[in-house]
């Protein structure tokens, strides 16, 4: 056999063992038959048990099933991005799950837009993970391969350091984070709580930022899990949770500061939820104030110190050796000069049998977005008391500089006080090092420009339909 | 026995060319291992039926049955494995190096790069709609009232913005990566 890719000559060695066998198709058919009545068998035995974690303790291996797909029209300079070639990594950490079974592990997975995206899922011979189990698959008691390519959904935010959503999360991260571990972003741990035990994670219909992220669950309580975990860098040492009333402390992965933590989940929620965790690569900043993380301990320049918080009692742990506060204007935010990057938004309304559905903004984009650490946005300005009006849009791709943008903003006059008008801003948002900044905005953000618009004589505003939320894609 | 050995042959010397041809349609070397064992197991079941010595014959034949695959796949967002059952086999598990090694030999960097700068081509209505349908899974129904269209039209943008994604990459493919 010379084959370049190993798995080629494992097929062959599979296809001439099938082939070998004179009977092969008919013993094929039999074991075939075989193979599901010992599969309908196993299932009715799940059900008698109530459970499948009982079967999954014993079962050892478990066959294979089919890869989950990835999104089929990923772009390289859009969303997320797509894997780098090579730039992926299953981390060695592997971690029980409460009711045995393949254990749990993490992939870090950098992408040409400047992420990385963290996987969670079950561990079986190396290979990453669902199982079909709990509804998902068919239930079909299959292991199912999660590629480096089923990324979990971006949906932009600069501003914030990174997104939270099904399958893990993304981060903006600066340099070779695969290699070196190094120069993480900010967003680097999180939470999710409700999952079920297959890792078969339950997709939102709109995948956003933090905990508004979430979807139904469909699973009896016993089979819920809360997984805790980050990347917190080459300085973190340790972290230490809260478990059934009582304190661990767990080392994390050196280089990376990787740390996954799965915990039965006993809230009474049937939700499954996102949120973001205590943690971060940074010593003395943060932490959160969710999660049942209550200390981060670093090691720097030969010095251990502690991060503490703890969710349960609303304030901070007692930690010995707090870490001292980090600089809150690093050197390398320089401001950029006013008026070298204002622009004036061309506004077009879409109107629809008379009824406006939305506003296009048109504009040269003084800047170029290179990553996800860099967009454009449009928000509309909250008009009334209960901050009517507040609508935004992101310009979630790569676009080169002096490029004429054009962003969509939906349902512009929903809320009856914009119907005297809403005042529409363009920003530009970035993170990180190279982040940019004017005076009086937040670090990070620049107004580019406004324009107001107005609802037009005798038309009437569309209303925005409405969402249903927590809508679950079938898992099969 | 014969048979087998011929087979086997057949398989060492097509093996990789299916599974890049694969690779390069899925942009997924795990998807692409996947649909070439099936494959292969389909090939084996017809092998008898082939009558041709000619390779480039028995390489469009094999590439017939890897397209019905590939369009399964598509349709269904699943693999089918019926003649590996058939044939009593199991798939064989893809060490992450490995698909690291298939997808830089398929080139999947410069076709992502190109699948993008497609996608980016589109009109907004057309792009707009294949992200909704594909990228986010929407029902039409869904595509079409986020859209302000009729159902129909809805249908219309996705159709012609994938006849239109397909026509870019096939005409790249010619020159570039032409398996």
């Amino acid at each position: 056999m010379s084959h370049r890719f190993r798995v080629l000559e494992d097929l062959e060695l599979e296809l001439l063992r099938a082939v070998e066998q004179p009977q092969a198709r008919s013993r094929g058919r039999r074991a075939g038959r075989r193979g599901r009545r010992l599969l309908l068998v196993a299932a009715a035995v799940l059900l008698l048990l109530g459970t499948a974690a009982v079967a999954l303790a014993a079962s050892g291996v478990i066959l294979t099933g089919a890869a989950v797909p990835a999104s089929r029209l990923a772009s390289p300079s859009a969303g997320a991005g797509l894997p780098k070639p090579g730039k992926w990594k299953l981390l060695s950490l592997r971690v029980p799950d409460p009711a045995g079974g393949p254990p749990w592990g993490m992939r870090l997975v950098q992408t040409t837009r400047g992420l990385v995206c963290v996987q969670l899922g079950r561990v079986q011979e190396g290979v990453l993970g669902e199982l079909g189990i709990d509804g998902a698959f068919n239930d079909d008691l299959r292991f199912h391969p999660v590629g480096p390519g089923v990324l979990p959904t971006y949906t932009g935010g600069a501003a914030d350091g990174g997104t939270l959503s099904e399958r893990g999360s993304c981060v903006i991260a600066y340099g070779d984070v695969i290699a070196g571990g190094q120069a993480w972003g900010s967003a680097v741990a999180a939470e999710v709580s409700g999952a079920d035990q297959n890792a078969a994670f339950a997709e939102v219909a709109s995948p956003g930022v933090g905990p508004s992220a979430t979807g139904t669950v469909h699973e009896p309580a016993a089979h819920r899990r809360r997984l805790v975990y980050g990347i917190l860098g080459p300085h973190a040492v340790s972290v230490t949770y809260r478990a059934a009333g009582a304190l661990h402390t767990v080392p994390v992965a050196q280089g990376s500061g990787a740390f996954l933590i799965v915990l039965p989940d006993s809230s009474a929620s049937r939700s499954e939820g996102h949120g973001e965790a205590p943690g971060t690569d940074t010593p003395g900043e943060g932490p959160g104030t969710v999660g049942p993380l209550v200390k981060i301990t670093y090691e720097e320049h030969g010095h251990v110190c502690e991060n503490g918080s703890d969710a349960e009692t609303g304030g901070r742990s007692h930690v010995a050796h707090p870490c001292p506060a980090p600089n809150p204007n690093p050197p390398a935010l320089r401001v950029t000069p006013p008026g070298s990057f204002n622009r004036v938004p061309h506004a077009t309304l879409e109107v629809v049998h008379g009824r406006v559905k939305g506003a296009e903004l048109t504009f040269k984009a003084p800047f170029a977005v290179t990553s996800a650490a860099e967009e454009y946005t449009l928000e509309g300005e909250p008009c009334g008391p209960r901050a009517e009006g507040l609508t935004s849009a992101v310009l979630d791709r790569n676009v080169a500089a002096g490029e004429t943008v054009r962003m969509y903003l939906e349902y512009p006059f929903t809320d009856a006080c914009t119907r005297r008008g809403l005042t529409v801003s363009v920003y530009y948002k970035s993170a990180g090092p190279e982040a940019k900044r004017s005076y009086g905005r937040t670090p990070g953000e620049l107004l580019i420009g406004s324009a107001k618009i107005h609802l037009p004589k005798g038309d009437r505003a569309a209303l925005r339909p409405r969402v249903t939320r927590g809508r679950v894609r079938p898992l099969s | 026995m014969a048979d087998t050995e011929s087979f086997v042959a057949f398989y060492r010397e097509e093996a990789e060319f299916v599974l890049l041809f694969l690779t390069r349609r899925t942009f997924d070397a795990e998807t692409a291992v996947e649909l070439t064992a099936e494959t292969f197991a389909q090939a084996w079941r017809g092998w008898r039926g082939v009558r041709t010595d000619s390779r480039e014959e028995m390489r469009a034949w094999l590439l017939t049955i890897a397209r019905r695959q590939l369009a399964h796949f598509l349709r269904k967002g699943r693999s089918q494995r019926t003649a590996m059952h058939r044939l009593g086999m199991s798939m064989p598990t893809a060490h992450e190096d490995d698909l690291i090694a298939i997808e830089s030999a398929a080139g999947l960097d410069g076709a992502r790069v190109l699948l993008g700068h497609a996608l980016e081509g589109l009109n907004r209505d057309q792009r707009d709609a294949v992200k909704m349908r594909v990228v986010e899974d929407l029902p039409y129904d869904e595509v079409a009232r986020r859209l302000g269209v009729s159902e129909p039209t809805a249908r219309a943008r996705v159709s012609r913005g994938l006849r239109a994604l397909q026509g870019a990459l096939a005409a790249t493919a010619v020159g570039e990566w032409s398996v």
